[in-house]
């Protein structure tokens, strides 16, 4: 019996090559999205500890709009009942700034 | 406030009782911007932290005392002074006064009189007057008879509206305390009046500063805008106008604006009503100068030294209810206690409790050295076992007790998140072991760490001590020990 002689087709080579290619790629993609997604849970699953139990997260600053006209005062405990009642009448007064935000007042006690 | 100020804010503007806080905030500010403290720093023009200022209302700091219990001192025939406070509390262990801690505005300036007192001046008080040794021999003397130190004058005056006379016959509070304690509580509720003493060596005031924050110099910070600029200019404006000055005087306060007569017909301060004679328009006599800041500085320093020294016991809960985020919360939060403790003579121990005593650490100077080994012991804490809340608490004030110690103020601050349930001594037995002490028993203060804690037997055992209770959860435990520290 005569030993076939197997000989390798270029384009069948081709083809496998890409086929392999692809899943490589794919594998490569999924795994780097499913690690990501992974990595982005721990680190959020951390903050939320941290924030939870007030470890050393960055403080959240408050924001105010450029043209913002409210004013927050931090005022000490004692004069805090005092003031307050004052920037309600001052609130009251319904003033606004030359263009045309609302002034407010707003205290907080500290 | 001033730590507040400091880094990205949520206000844009502060009111400090005193402007020494705007002094204390620019040092700081310069000390973060420059790298550098002291007189030396400086920071370029344009970015300092206070922009404009106003102030609106002042008062001066005063003593004030139950009606009956200022005649016991001789007011009102007679001036009083801080020696004279002190002569009557060692003469009468059961007269108690305090001046609350030098965080606050009304403690640092009251201590700040009493270093001018010591010092015999009213005015230029220097670190080499503050800091000699007679000044600080009478400094101590004064201090050696406070009942403890604390929080501010709102928290006193609403212990004084609970406990009357038995919490406290005297202390150091803004003159506006006394007029509005006389209108809501002696006037409205039936209770004994306050009355100011001013003390007769000179009194500081307070002086109600409303400051502007030139936010924005840091890069991750909002910056104060125009429009913000505009209303704090509006707001301090109607904050000095004839008709809201009125309106603080009316409320207590002693106006900005020097023409507003003090004494006319409805002002607290008037011939009738019942402030009358409460409170002294004319008074005080000699207003010290505030001194500059380095003195402060230097004051709060050496007051350390003169203070009344403390021995607390640390009693903390470490039964198997605290593991998780509980015990590491608890570590936190002692640490910060701990760290706070800064007097050269304080003595801290600490009991760790679980089915019976873990851990016992005897009181003890807090060097370096000592404070280092506490720390350690505190990281190592865990939890496991059961609660034997009592028997903590009775093997603190046992300690206390045997040491009679009676120079410092003897303290226990005890904090559980459980329910008692291993203990061998009773309530009963505490309330014993507390009367049977020679000297003053040591005062308790209590912390309920979450809902599950026996807050019944909790509030029993502050009151046995004559201390506090206090509820707590993991988000201001570290705030709520901090704040104990004050007592301190």
């Amino acid at each position: 019996m005569k030993r076939s002689k197997s000989r390798s087709n270029p384009k069948r080579v081709l083809v496998t090559v890409g086929v392999l290619f692809a899943v490589l790629t794919f594998f490569c993609i999924t795994f780097t999205m499913v690690s990501a997604i992974f990595i982005r849970n721990i680190t959020n699953n951390a903050s939320t500890y941290v924030d939870a139990y007030g470890e050393s997260s960055a403080p959240e600053a408050m924001t105010w709009e450029p043209d913002s006209a409210e004013l927050t005062i931090a005022v000490s405990p004692v004069m805090a009942p005092v003031l307050q009642a004052l920037a309600g009448q001052f609130n009251g007064q319904n003033l606004t700034t030359p263009d045309g935000q609302p002034m407010n007042v707003q205290v907080v006690a500290y | 406030m001033v730590d507040a100020a400091l880094d990205r804010p949520g206000f844009q503007a502060i009111s400090p009782d005193s402007s020494l806080w705007l002094d204390q905030l620019d040092q700081a500010w310069t000390a973060q911007t420059s790298g550098q403290a002291g007189e030396e720093a400086a920071i370029p023009v344009g970015q300092q932290r206070i922009g404009s200022q106003v102030r609106y209302a002042v008062s001066p700091i005063v003593i004030a005392a139950w009606e009956s219990a200022a005649r016991e001192l001789g007011w009102p025939d007679q001036p009083v002074g801080w020696e004279d406070i002190q002569q009557l509390a060692t003469q009468d262990p059961d007269f108690k006064w305090n001046h609350p801690s030098t965080s606050t505005a009304a403690g640092l300036l009251a201590t700040l009189a009493e270093f001018y007192a010591g010092a015999g001046l009213t005015r230029n008080l220097t670190e080499e007057a503050a800091t000699a040794p007679e000044t600080l021999e009478y400094v101590k003397n004064v201090e050696s008879t406070i009942q403890f130190y604390g929080e501010g004058e709102e928290v006193i005056v609403q212990r004084l509206a609970e406990e009357g006379r038995d919490f406290l016959d005297a202390f150091v509070a803004q003159e506006r305390v006394v007029i509005d304690w006389n209108r809501t509580q002696a006037d409205q509720q039936g209770q004994e009046r306050l009355v100011a003493i001013y003390p007769k060596e000179g009194a500081l005031w307070t002086d109600h500063p409303l400051a502007l924050l030139e936010l924005g110099s840091r890069a991750d910070e909002l910056a104060t805008t125009n429009n913000q600029h505009l209303t704090f200019q509006a707001f301090a404006d109607y904050l000095t106008s004839a008709d809201v000055q009125q309106q603080l005087l009316a409320s207590g306060y002693r106006p900005a604006d020097l023409s507003i007569p003090l004494d006319a017909p409805g002002s607290p301060f008037a011939d009738t009503g019942v402030n009358a004679g409460a409170v002294d328009w004319r008074q005080p006599q000699t207003t010290l100068q505030m001194p500059g800041p380095a003195v402060v500085d230097v004051v709060k320093n050496v007051w350390r030294l003169t203070k009344r020294p403390t021995n607390v016991y640390l009693v903390v809960d470490a039964s198997g209810s605290m593991s998780g985020p509980k015990i590491i919360r608890t570590r936190q939060a002692l640490t910060a206690f701990v760290n706070q403790i800064q007097g050269d003579r304080d003595r801290v121990g600490m009991i760790e409790f679980g089915d019976g005593l873990k851990a016992f650490t005897p009181l003890r100077v807090m060097d370096e050295g000592n404070r280092a080994d506490l720390l350690i012991q505190i990281d190592a804490m865990e939890a496991s076992g059961g609660t034997a809340l009592i028997d903590a608490v009775y093997a603190a004030v046992a300690d206390l007790q045997a040491q009679s110690d009676g120079e410092a103020i003897d303290a226990v601050v005890v904090m559980t998140d459980g329910k008692e349930n291993s203990s061998a001594y009773e309530l009963r037995d505490l309330q014993a072991l507390l009367r049977s002490g020679a000297g003053r028993p040591p005062v308790i203060f209590t912390i309920a760490f979450g809902k599950d804690a026996d807050e019944e037997l909790l509030q029993a055992i502050a009151e046995l001590g004559g201390g506090q209770f206090r509820r707590a959860d993991a988000t201001d435990i570290e705030e709520l020990y901090r704040i104990i520290s004050t007592y301190f």
